[in-house]
């Protein structure tokens, strides 16, 4: 079921949301938490019911995992399981979203003919495998409690970040649940959730869907044999970095909304990543609970940068081309998370070698600079994202750096532009979600570092319970339901 | 003291807040209800105009119960006139664009269904013509051409066919009514009677068919309603829009009527004959009329290339047809036409009675036609006009295009 539907939003929501809380106040917590596991599968059988079932074959295994690694911590057998629970996870997903792709690879470097039937890709499967990976190295520490079965379901299949995350950690989720006031309504974190909701429908079906009818037939074309003029490729490549962003920054902050109107506060996922001012900074800031886990599980374990620098960009690199494979069984994945990881052992060497600030011994001129150059660099990484196949992609590049034979159409003074530059104005100034909603901790806790303060009149802009905000957040709202009629379409991120 | 101060602050401003959020989500609901007033008001107007009515589901209706299909939202001629063919399976079938639409049903004695508009490119006929053969045979087809089909550089104008036969309401669908409002398509008055009280009689399926009278008739014929009756405003009176058009007309539009001749669409008609041919069905094809000034300004302008390389290749290739390219060849005259690309009833009687005495030297095509007495009472009653004095739908008609013509 998607969010960014009447079924959704008028039957779905409100059915579970009284039932929740009338399950909580007359049959308590179990009854409730019970209601919202079955609730969360309906919706996730929703899309394909046989798949409910893998879902659920998984969460009991991986449970079982977790009590036998708990049983045995401090023992070799706990290492051995928690192996073996990780092995389990990766042959699943492997097997539905990887095993096309390599077979095609071995059978073109062994000239072999192997048949694998292409598998619809199970919904959600790479977030919650990695929520449940990150589940099983966390439960051999001895902080870890050891969780009632119900709780453990529902950390996994909790509806609003079952499907696109956010990845979330069994410590920042499951002690939730044992909240008192849990299965108590709160009017307060309704409206709060709501309003999140709200945003998140409106950047989806108003913003980024409107950024697709631009995207999509620029990166059709150079599917094809065609090129596009410079300008109409910068139109369809910006487009694209654009919608992906409001896409799934949507999907986030109505999964935050939602948790909200649960009372279920949920990590931030982006904090606005086309301001960040360097790559490492952009990665702070974009799918920020997968770059954590990156970072945690992958990276740290390699050894991360405390085997000296050239070590450590090898790990980097293997860190970012397992991310882009994450995201999807393709080479032109792959190429994105190489040119990823490549931007920051760049960064890396530039860092602290005074180049910028030589450049330009200002700091806003230098910020502007720094954030042009990153913003720059991950656009065209984009472009291997969204391509269909590798040429596609360097169709797209040769058309942006004016190599292409095809003729602008869309550029100029035209609908497209102004959207993009709309919608582009509100990805670099405006305040995002966390911003909005400062006063009420909209997300769990995380670190800003490269954070600025808003400028003092959208410092104003902070949300509170008020008419004047209801009355905007209701607009808001009515125009992402609206807008849902004109063109409804999948989050681009269930495809990963 | 101090604690119990402290603890007042705070019911204080729970109360407070409280209060607060309450009026959040009083507010949150005023655009929530607005915009559902809005929606409703337009989901009403919809339906009570019968706009979800498909078009199978409409031809279904007015096989069985007659009426009048005019959708505002979903025009698709294509499944709509296959389904009326299929369901009257017509000894007489009209193909062809929307100049093949005026063929009224009166002027034939046998059964017969216009598929006017669901042919718009050469290409369509030859997906049309084998669907059509594959559900019914019929005695006679005749094949109107525009003669833009045939030129070469021109760039086609419909995109894929629009075969859809659901209806869901869109965005678009439901902003449609506040727009028909704005540029007087359809008046607030007159929708919100609708939704109060639905049009009695024979089903009027779609907004144009309930607010103006226009539509398909159950036979396919096209009924232009309001603007021949004065209601709504004419787009082309003394056939200025057409006119302004043939004037700005580029080689590749639709209005050039010189340039190169499409061998290919010449190939392509000649294998639509040859099919026709081959199943035994006699075909008579058929060069609708233009308007006297723009037939001028065609042949003033840049010629009428398209329109004679046509007419050659049709005499010389022995297939049967009309050229009635110029209305006073068939005694039609400027009153009788709805706009400049498109003759009304009476011109297309005058066309059906000037092809009767061919058609009727065919034995297999005998009896098609009414007989040439009563074609020639119905013109004589209704000369000047468009539409037939007492013809289902139309209203009175007045000098809708403002050329003086008496009605």
């Amino acid at each position: 079921m998607l969010f960014n539907s009447f079924a959704f939003i008028f039957a779905f929501l409100p059915v579970v949301l009284i039932a929740f809380f009338l399950a909580g106040r007359f049959a308590g917590r179990t009854a409730a938490i019970g209601f919202l596991i079955l609730a969360s599968m309906f919706f996730y059988a929703w899309w394909n019911a046989i798949y409910l079932l893998l879902l659920i074959c998984e969460v009991c295994i991986n449970f079982g995992f977790g009590r036998a690694i708990i049983a045995n911590r401090g023992a070799p057998a706990g290492r051995r399981i928690m192996i073996a629970g990780i092995v389990f996870n990766l042959l699943v997903l492997g097997f539905f979203k990887y095993a096309l792709f390599f077979t095609g690879i071995v059978n073109d470097l062994a000239a072999t003919h192997w048949t694998m039937i292409a598998l619809v890709l199970p919904l959600g499967i790479s977030f919650h495998t990695f929520q449940q990976i990150a589940y099983l190295i966390q439960v051999r520490d001895p902080k870890t409690p050891t969780y009632r079965f119900l709780d453990y379901v529902l950390f996994v299949t909790f509806f609003p970040q079952l499907i696109a995350g956010p990845i979330v950690h069994h410590n920042e989720v499951i002690p939730q649940l044992d909240k008192p006031d849990l299965t108590r309504w709160n009017t307060g974190n309704f409206a709060l959730g709501l309003s999140i909701f709200s945003i998140g429908l409106f950047k989806k079906t108003v913003i980024a869907d409107s950024l697709a009818q631009i995207a999509t037939p620029a990166f059709t074309v150079v599917a094809g044999t065609q090129t596009l003029g410079a300008g109409d490729a910068w139109l369809g490549a910006l487009a694209y970095s654009l919608q992906l962003y409001f896409d799934f920054s949507a999907y986030s902050d109505m999964a935050i909304g939602l948790a909200h109107m649960f009372n279920v506060t949920l990590p931030g996922n982006f904090d606005s990543p086309y301001k960040a001012v360097n790559i490492a900074d952009f990665w702070r800031r974009w799918h920020m609970t997968l770059s954590r886990f990156l970072r945690d599980f992958l990276y740290f374990p390699l050894g991360g940068n405390h085997k000296g620098p050239s070590r450590a960009m090898i790990n980097v690199m293997i860190t970012m081309l397992l991310g882009g494979l994450w995201h999807g069984a393709g080479w032109t994945f792959i190429i994105w998370g190489g040119l990823h990881g490549l931007y920051i052992c760049g960064h890396r060497l530039v860092r602290g070698s005074g180049l910028y600030e030589k450049l330009l011994p200002f700091a806003w001129p230098r910020r502007i600079l720094a954030q042009a150059v990153t913003l720059f660099l991950v656009v065209i990484a984009w472009v291997f994202f969204r391509a269909a196949d590798i040429h596609a992609a360097f169709r797209m590049l040769e058309s942006m750096f004016g190599m292409g034979a095809g003729a602008d159409v869309a550029f100029g003074i035209s609908k497209p532009l102004v959207v993009v530059i709309a919608t582009g104005a509100i990805a670099l100034l405006a305040p995002n979600v966390i911003d909005l909603f400062a006063r009420f901790q909209p997300v769990l806790a995380f670190d800003r570092p490269n954070a600025r303060r808003m400028p003092p009149l959208l410092g104003r802009l902070k949300w509170r319970a008020s008419p004047g905000w209801g009355l905007a957040t209701g607009t808001v709202a009515v125009a992402g339901v609206i807008a849902i009629l004109g063109w409804q379409s999948e989050f681009l991120y269930f495809q990963f | 003291m101090d604690t119990i101060l402290t603890l007042l602050d705070e019911e204080k401003s729970a109360t407070r807040s409280a209060r607060s959020t309450r009026g959040f989500l009083l507010a949150f609901l005023v655009p929530c209800v607005v915009g559902a007033l809005l929606a409703g008001f337009s989901l009403a107007v919809l339906t009570s105009n019968n706009e979800q009515v498909g078009p199978v589901e409409a031809a279904r209706i007015q096989h069985e119960q007659g009426g009048l299909y005019g959708s505002a939202l979903y025009y698709r001629p294509y499944p709509y006139k296959l389904e009326l063919y299929r369901l009257n399976r017509p000894d007489v079938a009209v193909v062809g664009s929307s100049r093949a639409m005026p063929f009224l049903r009166d002027g034939f004695a046998a059964s017969e269904i216009s598929l006017g508009g669901a042919v718009n490119e050469i290409a369509e006929g030859e997906r049309l013509i084998p669907e059509m053969l594959a559900i019914h045979k019929p005695k006679l087809v005749i094949f109107t051409l525009d003669y833009w089909w045939f030129n070469e550089v021109r760039v086609a104008e419909a995109g894929e066919i629009s075969t859809g036969t659901e209806t869901s309401f869109t965005l678009k669908d439901l902003i449609a009514p506040y727009q028909w409002i704005i540029h007087g398509d359809a008046g607030f008055g007159a929708l919100v009677q609708t939704i109060l009280k639905r049009p009695e009689g024979e089903p009027r399926l779609g907004a144009w068919a309930t607010q103006n009278g226009s539509g398909f008739d159950a036979y396919g014929a096209e009924h232009y309603g309001a603007i021949l009756t004065g209601v709504r405003k004419h787009p082309d009176k003394v056939f200025k829009t057409t006119l302004k058009r043939l004037r700005n007309a580029k080689a590749d539009s639709k209005m050039a009527a010189s340039g190169a001749f499409s061998e290919a669409a010449w190939s392509s008609l000649l294998e639509i004959a040859a099919a026709l041919k081959g199943e035994g069905v006699e075909v008579r094809f058929v060069l609708p009329p233009v308007a006297g000034p723009v037939l001028k300004a065609m042949r003033e302008g840049k010629g009428t290339g398209l329109l004679d390389t046509l007419h050659e290749r049709l005499a010389g290739s022995g297939l049967g047809f009309y050229d009635f390219t110029d209305g006073p060849s068939f005694g039609s005259q400027d009153c009788e036409f709805v706009d400049g690309l498109h003759g009304g009833f009476v011109a297309y009687f005058r066309m059906l009675r000037t092809m009767a005495p061919d058609l009727e030297s065919v034995p297999s095509l005998r009896g098609l036609v009414r007989p040439v007495g009563e074609l020639d009472g119905l013109i004589a009653a209704n000369s000047g006009r468009a539409t037939l004095r007492d013809a289902a739908w139309s209203g009175s008609e007045v000098d809708f295009l403002g050329l003086g013509c008496q009605k």
